[in-house]
């Protein structure tokens, strides 16, 4: 996935987990806790995966405080257990789920962390499922912006192209219907967006390193809701999303004294709305996304548009698709100025269908207004049946002093040796 | 009036005819075999099995992917199987999962779950005769091959290692095909396939598969124990083991939802 990283700007941290959401989930281990105390076997399924990752940067930082360190060496260890759990259901089944994920940076301790991705449990019974728990979710099926990705809040520091998320604490019940599914969101307790900190790349010369702030009476604690219905009719798969409680993007209050920013949160109603047509040759996307706020600044029209066409075997193996997206997107002139606003991405997805299973997307996200754009490029190949090597990497071009050219200086290349088990 | 009527009545019979005499007697008998060989599958409700794929490159280079499979027949009481491939080894693909929903007349629904970014992602119908997770299966040859998604000609009869084989041209009538025919083997004491040839637009040969190691379950439906693909074009090869099959497991088509593809990973 390619994601413009101009969204770094608009960007910090905290877990905000509710005390009875731990009850819940103590609630939830207490029959694994009982079958250990009988001594019965537990079964469970391990798998994740850890790795080394080096950033390396064209040119020195542009701003001062930030670190020389070139390559930025991190790690990261991400476990997945999953435990069926013994318990009686006619027609279903329930188990639990938990994944945590820890990365440690050498440069930016902002990077450094240990976050809960997701640990819930999940129960399945026939026709009604639900999952209660730290979750996530992803909605949306653009390559290049996720418009109504909502329900989780991004990890920025952890991956300047927005596509990591930090886990949402929350309860998700599913009802499929004979077309179609209903999906409802209960998320208590916000997350506040990760962002590079002072010593960190991908960032503009003033960090978002201030105490995370919230308007209209919102607090961390300010519960959200969410509910979507999807459908599936012959070449159309169509969903149509309401959410309502605090937007996942802050704004940011530049404070001049300290020449830092603060994000700032506030309450928002919105409604999305995805649609996928899937043709013989080609896939036709559409999102769009009506957001409400108390302000007339909060207001926000936007659609994304794309389109996949893939040449199958065109060069011996490779299957060769041709992709290209369109954002427009309406705001209040005060509003935090958007960067997608009228852009385009053109891009090319090649999958080698090699014995290392090689993947390649290559991808150029234009802003025409403002002049100024990225190149992105994504590699992946296993190197044997354990370890993965991905390639991904962005240049970034600005012609304007303009809220991109803070990364004027970080074109970067990202190795990642990744240990699958 | 009653005399054009009449008249375009008389043509469109002896057109009729015309088209249908010579090659009714071929076409029936295809259809008839190929049906035989569907009706040995009637009724198998639905099975789980493991599969071991290998992919062989040209200089005998082998690498192996192992997969668990599920079928269930016909959810919708109409033509149509549902089937859920999900890899279960080696680790960098542990997860991937391809659903396919078999349909008459149309090309089929496939859905893929890359589980590293725990979406699924449906297939435009052009792509479905590209590879299948880098082997020398499509999609399309995945699928279940539902009797009325071909028309059928009885070629001839000519033995086939030990039995007496059937061979039948199939022409597919879903659009979007990757083949214009391919050419079946069905031997003539089970209706098993035993043999498949593919044909590209350029009616070249493309791929062979041939499939062995044959049992019975349930005490009427024939599986394949291995099936193996070889691309002319590019000398590569790709073996499937098939292996601990289960029927009437009691699946259901939750499990065979899009949507919950993700959640029902584990």
């Amino acid at each position: 996935m390619i994601r413009h990283p101009k969204r770094l700007f608009r960007f910090r941290r905290k877990a905000a987990i509710p005390a009875h959401f731990w009850v819940a989930i103590t609630l939830a281990l207490a029959p694994i806790s009982q079958a250990w105390a009988k001594n019965e076997p537990i079964n469970y399924s391990l798998s994740g995966d850890m790795g080394a990752q080096f950033l390396t940067f064209s040119d020195n930082p542009a701003h001062p405080d930030q670190s020389n360190s070139n390559p930025q060496p991190s790690f990261h260890l991400s476990p997945r257990v999953s435990m069926p759990l013994p318990w009686k259901l006619d027609d279903g089944r329930a188990r639990i789920t938990a994944k945590p994920f820890i990365r440690y940076d050498s440069v930016d301790p902002q990077r450094s962390k240990l976050d809960i991705r997701e640990l819930y449990l999940f129960v399945d019974q026939g026709e009604w499922g639900m999952r209660l728990g730290v979750l996530q979710e992803h909605w949306g099926i653009l390559e290049g912006r996720r418009l109504i990705d909502v329900i989780n809040q991004i990890d920025l520091v952890e991956d300047p192209r927005g596509k990591e998320k930090l886990g949402q604490p929350g309860i998700h019940s599913n009802i499929l219907l004979p077309d179609g599914q209903l999906d409802f969101y209960l998320l208590l307790g916000h997350r506040n967006r990760t962002f590079p900190g002072r010593k960190g790349r991908f960032r503009g010369s003033s960090p978002v390193v201030g105490e995370a702030t919230f308007t209209s009476g919102a607090s961390a604690r300010t519960p959200s809701y969410a509910v979507r219905y999807g459908t599936t009719q012959d070449i159309l798969d169509v969903g149509v999303s309401l959410f309502y409680g605090l937007d996942r993007e802050p704004n940011l209050i530049l404070s001049s004294s300290t020449n830092t920013y603060t994000p700032e949160y506030r309450k928002v109603g919105q409604m999305g709305i995805d649609i996928q047509a899937t043709l013989d040759h080609i896939v036709l996307k559409l999102e769009a996304l009506e957001r409400r706020g108390l302000k007339k600044n909060d207001n926000v029209s936007a659609v994304s548009t794309g389109m996949e066409y893939t040449f199958v075997r065109s060069i011996g193996a490779w299957d060769i698709g041709v992709l290209g997206e369109y954002y427009w997107q309406d705001q209040g002139v005060d509003a935090p100025s958007s960067t997608f606003d009228d852009d385009f991405l053109v891009g090319s997805r090649i999958t080698f269908n090699d014995a290392g299973d090689s993947k390649l997307l290559l991808g150029v996200m234009i802003d025409h207004r403002r002049k100024d754009g990225a190149l992105s490029m994504e590699y992946e190949t296993w190197l044997n049946d354990g370890w993965t090597l991905k390639l991904s990497g962005s240049m970034f071009k600005t012609k304007y002093d303009n809220i991109l050219s803070g990364l004027k200086n970080d074109d970067y290349i990202k190795t990642e040796f990744i240990c699958n088990f | 009036m009653k005399k054009i009527l009449l008249l375009s009545l008389c043509c469109t019979f002896t057109l009729a005819q015309a088209f249908a005499a010579p090659q009714s007697n071929t076409t029936d008998r295809g259809r008839s075999i190929a049906a035989a060989w569907k009706g040995t599958d009637l009724g198998f409700r639905d099975n789980v099995s493991t599969m071991e794929m290998n992919l062989i490159d040209k200089s005998g280079q082998t690498s192996t992917r192992s997969l668990r499979m599920k079928v269930l027949e016909n959810p919708a009481k109409g033509p149509g199987n549902h089937i859920l491939m999900r890899f279960t080894s080696p680790e960098s693909v542990k997860g991937t999962s391809v659903l396919v929903h078999s349909k008459v007349g149309a090309s089929d629904d496939v859905w893929l779950l890359m589980p590293a970014l725990r979406k699924t992602k449906r297939i435009a119908a052009v792509d479905k005769s590209g590879s299948f997770a880098g082997s020398e299966f499509s999609y399309e040859d995945i699928g279940t091959m539902e009797h009325a998604n071909f028309k059928y000609e009885w070629l001839r009869e000519e033995a086939c290692n030990k039995l007496t084989c059937a061979i039948v041209k199939q022409t597919p009538l879903y659009p979007h095909s990757g083949y214009n025919f391919i050419v079946v083997s069905y031997d003539t004491l089970e209706n098993r396939q035993m043999k498949v040839e593919y044909f590209d637009r350029k009616d070249q040969l493309v791929k062979t598969l041939h499939l062995a190691d044959y049992q019975q379950h349930k005490g009427k439906h024939w599986r394949a124990g291995t099936l193996s693909m070889s691309n002319h074009i590019t000398g590569k090869k790709t073996i499937l083991k098939m292996a601990d099959y289960k029927f009437d497991i009691g699946l259901n088509k939750r499990e065979f939802r899009p949507s919950l593809l993700v959640e029902l990973l584990e």
